[in-house]
């Protein structure tokens, strides 16, 4: 058999029938409609997620720069309550504000020292 | 694809179509429907899985057609999907007779031994591998030129004519075997 005798009847193979082709038509209209439909819902989906976390992230952002900003502006790790304050009295003052027995104290922790 | 005077050739309805012309989107599945339910047809053998595989392969191509570099390659392009479509199809499928009673071509007037030829001959086609299959379906029946059926291939223009060379040369030796046996 010559290739253009199996040309030949290869053609022959050739199988056209008709269909309703009026129906394919409006069938694929309404595949192309109905793609076109989800896609525009997935579009929406994903921008309503893609706001939401832009959200989320700005206030975890927020929440971090909060956080950093007021450890930094605490106090040293001694508490409130230890501070002594003399409210800038000379030294003669402080130690007539001072009972005697605190000024014992004192003078025994200053011969300790000494 | 120029047709005539009056017709739009592809290119135009294409840009008609990115336009937002409903007009052009139905006049180009118009032009195809045909043309891609047959090639569907004679892969899947079924009217029904035909028309849903000529359908889809529309739609897609519709959809994407924004991925189409150039406009006037719209059929390879239609092609290709119908093509991917309907072997991925026979692929996921269990082996069926070839083309069902309804769409056999052969004429019941036809000498028997001429009918038992042409079967073999279906039969021959079928066990192409896809590649070779593809050319000759494009070729012999799509009368596509071997430039768009590279296209369709994707494959080289050289590529094509030798698939379609070794595609005939296979199909001589499958006809052979089966007068043998």
């Amino acid at each position: 058999m010559t290739d253009d005798e199996l040309q030949e009847r290869l053609r022959r193979l050739a199988a056209k029938p008709e269909t309703d082709w009026d129906g394919m038509a409006a069938a694929v209209r309404d595949g192309y409609d109905r793609e076109l439909r989800n896609r525009h819902s997935v579009i929406r989906r994903r921008r309503w997620a893609a706001s939401v976390g832009a959200t989320l992230a700005m206030a975890a952002a927020l929440a971090l720069w909060l956080h950093g900003h007021r450890a930094h502006r605490l106090p040293p790790s001694e508490p409130v309550e230890t501070f002594h304050v003399f409210e800038d009295l000379e030294p003669g003052e402080m130690i007539e504000e001072l009972s005697p027995e605190q000024i014992d104290r004192v003078a025994k922790a200053f011969n300790k020292g000494a | 694809m120029a047709n005539d005077d009056s017709e739009p050739d592809d290119q135009e309805l294409v840009a008609r179509f990115r336009g937002g012309d409903r007009a052009a989107f139905d006049r180009l599945a118009r032009r195809y429907q045909r043309p891609i339910y047959w090639l569907a047809l004679r892969y899947v053998g079924n009217d029904a899985d035909a028309k849903d595989v000529a359908q889809r392969a529309l739609v897609q191509a519709f959809v994407k057609v924004g991925q189409l570099r150039e406009a006037a390659s719209f059929r390879s392009w239609v092609y290709r999907v119908a093509a991917n479509l309907a072997l991925n199809l026979v692929r996921d499928r269990k082996p069926q007779s070839l083309l069902a009673d309804d769409v056999a071509v052969a004429s019941t007037r036809e000498p028997l031994v001429e009918e038992e030829a042409q079967r073999r001959l279906r039969a021959a086609v079928a066990r192409l591998p896809p590649q070779q299959r593809l050319v000759v379906e494009l070729r012999i029946y799509e009368e596509l030129p071997f430039a768009e059926v590279a296209q369709v291939a994707e494959c080289s223009e050289d590529s094509a004519k030798v698939n379609f060379h070794h595609a005939l040369k296979r199909l001589r030796l499958l006809m052979n075997e089966e007068n043998e046996s």
